[in-house]
Order: structure tokens, then C-alpha cells, then sequence
């Protein structure tokens, strides 16, 4: 889970003990056992916050937040004055101001075209010579991991994307309704069901 | 910053935040939001997921759609997002195919067509009558299959003869006229026919497959100076046709050819000159481009191909 950090200004490289890495949990949790999943979902949040400000390294920023607050936590003993969420919050912005300051900082621009992540190159434009292959490739997988899920959640992510302009819009009009969910509740549903289907594809593309 | 604020925060504020496109005093709010109120992160993720599908569905316009490519792509990890995006955008495309070729088939009772195609495939009531009804059709059409892939096959390869002999008689006339037109030359008495003596080799290239394929050579001597290829075609369905050459390695176009149209009778081929001069040894890719009546064009495929250059005297193919 929480990585080794070692960040520029920090007179020391810093790993959690099992005991404060529980604690760690525990403390996001906020009394409510969740196995993990606020620590995970808190990750994943600072992972797209670094990610919406074009840091070149969003995991490493997310890790070393946590890492940070994980360690102050230990330090203390216990945060009182702010919720786990607004610590994270207060913590991942001084991360990033400290990022902006680093010499060798960069920004991800639309010049970096590099690949870093776990999705096949070129699967959108079809172009080059194997983007037909690698296309035929994401459906593949695409297709697995959708026939990982529920057939009802299966059915529901398949029906929510289908169509276009305003038959989209009627179409989830009606899916809620018939789910008995409010369109912003039947929007987070599909929501959480898409970032599952995405986590397993990517995981697929990283095993080859 | 509570999270019945957050219900009315409008989804173009979301949209705009996604873009890059807030003040800064917003945009601040916008990201404790994300962080501290889980509501408030779920929403946002589903209006970043409705932001590239529109992307990927063209439904972006205007100042959103020049923010999206300049500030959204920007990120490898939202392009992945998006490159998800059309994942599943094709295979919408894709699910709603068979449920038209379904329909097309008209074999399916109206009780079932209403149903999503895999429930109605789980039925239990009709899992053992169609079981049986689809083991047959399944060796009707696998052994009707076989046999009209081995005579498709057959016929490509009486096609393949035809035009290789057909290519192999134009290269000879080629050859032909530069031995006419060098020996013009050469004839002090017809130097108003002083045609460039040119050196041709010809390539006649299959359509291009998915899977992995030989790749087509062609050796160039010093003195040649213009490479032909002749591109296959599984179809001629476009008016006009036009030839890029790429470096395979760099995936860089390095020469196009004008509007071309395709030739040949059966089996229509799609042939263009290329100066020799501009080959190295290496492997290239003729990438083949159909051009609509309205100008507008559409890939068609990249036909492989590697050159080697000779050391020895010139040779014509």
C-alpha cells in the first residue's frame, strides 16, 4: 500500500509501521471499517487532483500525501482539527505548491505524447500500423471485463452509454426510473461500474 | 462547502473545472471539493466520463472542443480516458450491429427481441429449444462456410495468376518503350524524342491482413529510378485513391502521391511511381487513403513493404 518516500527537503526517508499504517487506516475511516476503500478512494482522488494540475506524476504526489499524513499521524498521535478528507486536502496542496517550486518540475503538455500509462498507444485514432490490432485488442478486453460484472450492472453501463444527444438523455431519464434511483444517484452507480471496467482493462494491458 | 452546495453546482461549472477553463478563486473551491466531499468527487467523475464521451461521439464544439484538445489531452492519463471512451463506444457500435443483423433475420420471436440479447439467450424456457435449433444451424453454416471460403480462396488465387501476368506483360511494355526511348536517345537522328530513360521496378502488393503476413521486398539496383507499386484492393469503393509513403520506424510520411484511380479488371488495383531516389534500405509502408466524391477521405490500410538495395549492376523486375 503506502510506498517508501523520499521527497526533496525531508531530512529522512520515512516507511509506516504495520501498526501505523493500520492506525493510518483506521483514522480515514472515521470509525466506520471500510477494509480499505476510503484509503483507496482518498488515493484515487488526490491521484486526479495532481493529475487536473498537469503534474507530470500524479501517483507519486498521491503516495507522498499520504505518506505524509500517515507519518504526521504518528507523529502526533491523533489529528483533531480537521476532518481526514480536509487534512488530506490541506496536505496535497502544500505537496503540490512544494512540486511547482522543484527545479526539474514539469507539467504534462499535449507535446508529451509518450506512453505512461497501461492502455495501448494509438487504440483511439486507429492510425499507425498495428491500431487496428490494438483496437481489436481494447475490445477484447473490453468485452471481458464487462462480462466480469453482474448481468444487471453489465446491462445497466451497456444501456447508460448507449445512443446519442437526446436519446442518451431519455434513455437514462428512463433507466432511472426504472431503478428507482435519481439521475444523479444512477450517474454515480454507472460511474463507480465504469471506473471498475477501466481499472480491470488497464490491468489487462499491464499482464501483456 | 457542504454537499447540498454541491447539488447545485451547475455541471458546466464541472465541464468549465474539467477545462481549465474557471478563475482561479473557483477552481481552488472546485479542488478542496474534490478531495473532501465524496459526493461532490462522484459527481465530477461522472461528468468527466460525459465530457469524453461527447469528445469521442464529436458532440464537442467551439471553445470546449479546442480546450479539450489543448488542455484536457494534455495528460496521458486522461487519454487514456478517452482511449477508453472509444472502447466502448465501438462496442456499442459493435452490440448494435448484431442486434440489427438480428432483427435483420427476423428469426426472433417479439417476446425475446424486447428483452437485451443476453437475457433472452439465458432464458432457461428457451435455452433447450434453441440449444437444438442452433446445434444444426451451426454445422449447416460452419460446413457452408467451409466451402465457400476454399472456393473465395480458390477464385483470389486464379485472380492473384491473372493479375500477376497481367502486371508482369505492363512491366515488359515498360521495359519495352525505355529500350524504345533509350535507343531515341541514342539516334542522333531523333533527338526531339529525348525521353528520360527510366529504370522501373514493380511491386504488386496483397490487401493488407490483421494478422501477421510476409512482408513484400523489392531490391533496388543503382539505376533505378522509379519504384511502381501496385496495391491490391478488397474492394474498389471510392472514386479517387492517393498513396502516402511512410517510414515504418518513425511512422513519418515521407512523399504522397497525387489522386489516383483504381485500375484492373476483377481484382482492381491501385498502382503509383514513386522516385527511387527517395528509398533507403529499410521497411516503408504504402498507406492507402480513399477519397470520397465529396473530398473527404478515409484510411484504408497500410500495405508493408521492405526495400534492400543491391550492390550490382542495374536490374529491371
Amino acid at each position: 500500500m503506502l510506498r517508501q518516500v523520499r521527497r526533496p527537503g525531508l531530512k529522512k526517508e520515512w516507511t509506516p509501521t504495520e501498526n501505523a499504517f493500520q492506525r493510518f487506516l483506521n483514522w480515514l475511516d472515521e470509525g466506520v471499517g471500510s477494509d480499505g476503500q476510503k484509503y483507496l478512494e482518498m488515493r484515487h482522488r488526490l491521484v486526479l487532483y495532481f493529475d487536473r494540475k498537469n503534474c507530470l506524476s500524479p501517483d507519486e504526489l498521491a503516495d507522498d500525501t499520504l505518506s505524509r499524513v500517515a507519518q504526521k499521524l504518528q507523529e502526533k498521535g491523533a489529528i483533531t482539527n480537521l476532518s481526514p478528507a480536509h487534512y488530506c486536502y490541506v496536505v496535497a496542496r502544500f505537496v503540490f505548491l512544494e512540486y511547482t517550486r522543484r527545479p526539474n518540475q514539469g507539467h504534462a503538455s499535449i507535446e508529451d505524447l509518450g506512453s505512461s500509462g497501461d492502455l495501448p498507444q494509438g487504440a483511439t485514432s486507429g492510425s499507425g500500423d498495428s491500431g487496428f490490432e490494438r483496437k481489436e485488442e481494447l475490445l477484447e478486453r473490453l468485452e471481458q471485463c464487462l462480462s466480469k460484472l453482474l448481468p444487471g450492472d453489465r446491462e445497466l453501463i451497456l444501456e447508460y452509454h448507449r445512443g446519442d444527444g437526446r436519446t442518451r438523455i431519455e434513455n437514462r431519464r428512463r433507466l432511472a426510473e426504472r431503478a428507482g434511483l435519481s439521475a444523479n444517484a444512477l450517474s454515480i452507480r454507472v460511474c463507480r461500474l465504469r471506473n471498475k471496467v477501466e481499472v480491470c482493462v488497464r490491468a489487462g494491458f499491464a499482464e501483456t | 462547502m457542504a454537499s447540498a452546495d454541491n447539488q447545485g453546482t451547475d455541471d458546466r461549472l464541472l465541464i468549465e473545472y474539467l477545462l481549465g477553463a474557471l478563475p482561479e478563486k473557483e477552481t481552488e473551491r472546485f479542488d478542496e471539493l474534490s478531495i473532501t466531499d465524496e459526493q461532490f468527487a462522484w459527481r465530477l467523475n461522472a461528468a468527466e466520463n460525459d465530457l469524453v464521451d461527447a469528445y469521442v461521439r464529436g458532440e464537442l464544439s467551439g471553445a470546449d472542443l479546442n480546450r479539450f484538445k489543448t488542455t484536457y489531452l494534455s495528460s496521458p492519463k486522461r487519454r487514456h480516458k478517452v482511449e477508453f471512451a472509444e472502447g466502448l463506444l465501438a462496442f456499442e457500435h459493435r452490440t448494435a450491429g448484431l442486434a440489427v443483423e438480428k432483427k435483420a433475420q427476423g428469426s426472433i420471436p417479439q417476446s425475446v427481441e424486447r428483452l437485451p440479447f443476453w437475457r433472452a439467450i439465458l432464458n432457461p424456457r428457451l435455452v433447450y429449444q434453441w440449444g437444438l435449433a442452433v446445434a444444426s444451424l451451426a454445422l449447416l453454416v460452419a460446413g457452408g462456410f467451409l466451402l465457400r471460403a476454399n472456393l473465395g480462396l480458390r477464385k483470389q488465387v486464379t485472380e492473384a495468376q491473372g493479375q500477376a501476368a497481367k502486371l508482369t506483360q505492363r512491366v515488359a511494355e515498360m521495359e519495352r518503350q525505355v529500350d524504345r526511348e533509350r535507343a531515341a536517345k541514342q539516334d542522333p537522328r531523333q533527338t526531339e524524342a529525348n525521353v528520360d530513360q527510366l529504370k522501373i521496378v514493380s511491386l504488386l502488393l496483397p490487401p493488407p491482413t490483421r494478422g501477421p503476413s510476409a512482408i513484400e521486398t523489392v531490391s533496388l539496383h543503382p539505376g533505378n529510378d522509379l519504384v511502381v507499386l501496385v496495391l491490391t484492393l478488397d474492394s474498389d469503393d471510392f472514386p479517387g485513391y492517393q498513396v502516402k509513403l511512410k517510414d515504418s520506424s518513425a511512422n513519418q510520411v515521407l512523399w504522397q502521391s497525387t489522386k489516383l484511380a483504381a485500375s484492373g479488371q476483377g481484382r482492381k488495383v491501385v498502382s503509383v511511381g514513386l522516385p527511387a531516389r527517395i528509398l533507403n534500405q529499410k521497411n516503408y509502408s504504402a498507406q492507402l487513403t480513399g477519397i470520397k466524391g465529396d473530398g473527404s477521405s478515409e484510411i484504408i490500410g497500410d500495405y508493408p513493404f521492405r526495400v534492400l538495395l543491391a550492390q550490382h549492376s542495374p536490374a529491371q523486375h
